[in-house]
C-alpha cells in the first residue's frame, strides 16, 4: 500500500483546482503550501510571508477575515469565511473563501482559496454604476428645478414651498416670521443703457452681495426680474428691519462695473396668524411701493 | 477634446495611483497631487486646487466620504470622482449624499473616465 502523507494528499488535491490556493501559519504568515494555479503567478518564490508573496503588501493585508494573532484562542471548526477582494495587482475581482485548519504537522494554519469572479462581477458592477448615475441626474434634476438659473438662487417654487415650510412652523410654535421684498431701482434704465448682458451681471452680483449679508438661517429667493425675497424665521419685524437696512447699506457700498452705484429698496411684513401667504407678500409689496413712492433706496416695514 | 484638466489623485494603493495617472495623462490631463489618504487629501486641496480629484473609499486615516465631505464644506465647486470597489447601493449613496460628481467601480479603464468626466460636465 503506497503511504502518501498528509501533505502529498493535500497537494494532490489542490493542485488540480482551477483556482488560488495557498496556506499559510497563522501565527508567523509563513506559507506552508501554494497550489498550481497560484504558483505560476507568482514571480518571488513561494516561500515567506504570505502577504508579501501572493498579495505584494508590506504587512499583514488588510482585507484579511483571518488576523493572525497568537493571543487569540483559535477554534479550527469554525465555518469558512467569505469575501470578495479586487486585486489591484492583476486588476480582477476574487472570491476568498477563508478557513483554519489544523495542519498535517499539528500547526494551525489558514487555508485560503481565491476564486477569479471577475466576470460574474461585471455584471453586478455595471449595474452599481448605472445606479449612481442615475441618482447623479436625479439629483442634478432636483437642483435645477429648485434654482434660478441666472443666479444660483432658490426660485419662485422653491421659495413657496420654503414659505409654506415656515408658515406652519410658525403657526406651531408662535414664533414671528418676516419677509423682505427687494427691488433694485432703476433696473431698466440700467438695461436700457448698459444692455442686457451688464443687466444681469448686475443681478447676479447683486445676489451674492444679498447672501453675503444675511443671517445663515436667513432664506433668498429671485422672485423674477429684478425683484428678491428673503424670508426671516424667527424674527419680529424690528429684527427683520435691521436684516433689510444691512442689505440696503452693503449693497450701497459695492461696487458694480460700469455703473456708479446700485441701490434697491426694500418692503417688510411680519407673518399675521391665519393670514395667506399671498397676504403677507402683498402686504410687504406695499411697503415696498411706499419706499419706491419715498425716494427709493430706503426701507419701509408695514406695521 | 476639451481643456486639459489638473487632477488629485487619492488612493493608498500606489498601483492605483499609478494606473489612474497613466489614464489621466492618456486623455491628455495632468496630476497635479496624489494623496495617499483622505486627510492628506483634505489638508492640501486649498493647496492644490485642482479641477477633479478622484477618490478611493476605504483609506486609513479618514475615508473617502468623510474626506469628500470635508473638502465640499470649504470648497463648494470641488468635483470629486470617487474611484472604489465598493459597489453596495448605500456606499454609493452616501457618496452621493456626501456631493461626489461621478462613482466608478474598479476595475476602471480610460472609457470609464472619459465618460463620467463628460457625464459629470467637467
Amino acid at each position: 500500500m503506497s503511504s502518501k502523507n498528509g501533505k502529498e494528499l493535500f497537494s494532490e488535491l489542490f493542485d488540480e483546482m482551477p483556482f488560488n490556493v495557498y496556506v499559510s501559519d497563522v501565527k508567523t504568515f509563513e506559507l506552508v503550501f501554494v497550489n498550481k494555479q497560484l504558483r505560476t503567478t507568482m514571480t518571488n518564490g513561494t516561500t515567506g510571508k504570505c502577504y508579501k508573496r501572493v498579495y505584494q503588501f508590506e504587512e499583514p493585508c488588510p482585507h484579511c477575515p483571518i488576523k493572525a494573532n497568537p493571543d487569540i484562542p483559535i477554534e479550527p471548526d469554525q465555518e469558512t469565511i467569505v469575501s470578495e477582494y479586487f486585486n489591484e495587482l492583476d486588476d480582477r475581482w476574487y472570491q476568498l473563501q477563508d478557513k483554519y485548519i489544523v495542519w498535517t504537522d499539528g500547526r494551525i494554519v489558514k487555508y485560503s482559496i481565491g476564486v477569479d469572479i471577475t466576470e460574474q462581477k461585471k455584471t453586478q458592477n455595471q449595474l452599481a454604476e448605472a445606479h449612481a448615475q442615475l441618482a447623479l441626474r436625479s439629483k442634478h434634476l432636483e437642483v435645477k428645478s429648485i434654482t434660478d438659473p441666472l443666479t444660483g438662487l432658490f426660485n419662485r417654487y422653491k421659495l413657496k414651498e420654503i414659505l409654506e415650510r415656515e408658515v406652519s412652523r410658525c403657526m406651531r410654535s408662535g414664533a414671528k416670521l418676516s419677509v423682505i421684498l427687494v427691488d433694485l431701482d432703476h433696473f431698466k434704465s440700467i438695461n436700457d443703457t448698459f444692455g442686457h448682458i451688464v443687466g444681469d451681471k448686475v443681478l447676479q452680483q447683486t445676489a451674492e452681495v444679498l447672501k453675503r449679508s444675511l443671517r445663515s438661517y436667513d432664506h433668498l429667493a429671485r422672485w423674477g426680474g429684478e425683484e428678491f425675497v428673503v424670508v426671516c424665521p424667527e424674527s419680529p419685524l424690528l429684527a427683520a428691519k435691521q436684516v433689510a437696512e444691512k442689505l440696503r447699506t452693503q449693497l450701497l457700498d459695492t461696487e458694480f462695473p460700469q455703473l456708479n452705484r446700485v441701490t434697491a429698496s426694500f418692503g417688510i411684513a411680519e407673518y399675521i396668524s391665519e393670514e395667506s401667504i399671498d397676504d403677507l407678500i402683498s402686504r410687504a409689496d406695499k411697503g415696498l411701493y411706499c419706499a419706491k413712492e419715498t425716494g427709493r433706496n430706503r426701507v419701509v416695514a408695514m406695521e | 477634446m476639451s481643456k486639459p484638466l489638473s487632477f488629485m489623485v487619492v488612493d493608498d494603493s500606489s498601483i492605483t495611483i499609478e494606473k489612474l495617472s497613466f489614464i489621466i495623462h492618456d486623455l491628455g490631463h495632468n496630476v497635479a497631487r496624489t494623496c495617499s489618504t483622505g486627510q492628506e487629501a483634505v489638508d492640501e486641496y486649498g493647496d492644490v486646487q485642482p479641477d477633479v480629484v478622484t477618490m478611493d473609499i476605504t483609506m486609513p486615516q479618514m475615508n473617502g466620504i468623510d474626506a469628500t465631505r470635508s473638502i465640499l464644506q470649504k470648497y463648494k465647486d470641488a468635483k470629486i470622482i470617487m474611484v472604489t470597489s465598493h459597489g453596495q447601493e448605500k456606499m454609493v449613496m452616501d457618496a452621493i449624499e456626501a456631493g461626489a460628481v461621478g462613482y466608478i467601480l474598479k476595475p476602471f479603464s480610460r472609457e470609464k473616465l472619459e465618460n463620467v468626466i463628460k457625464e459629470a460636465s467637467l
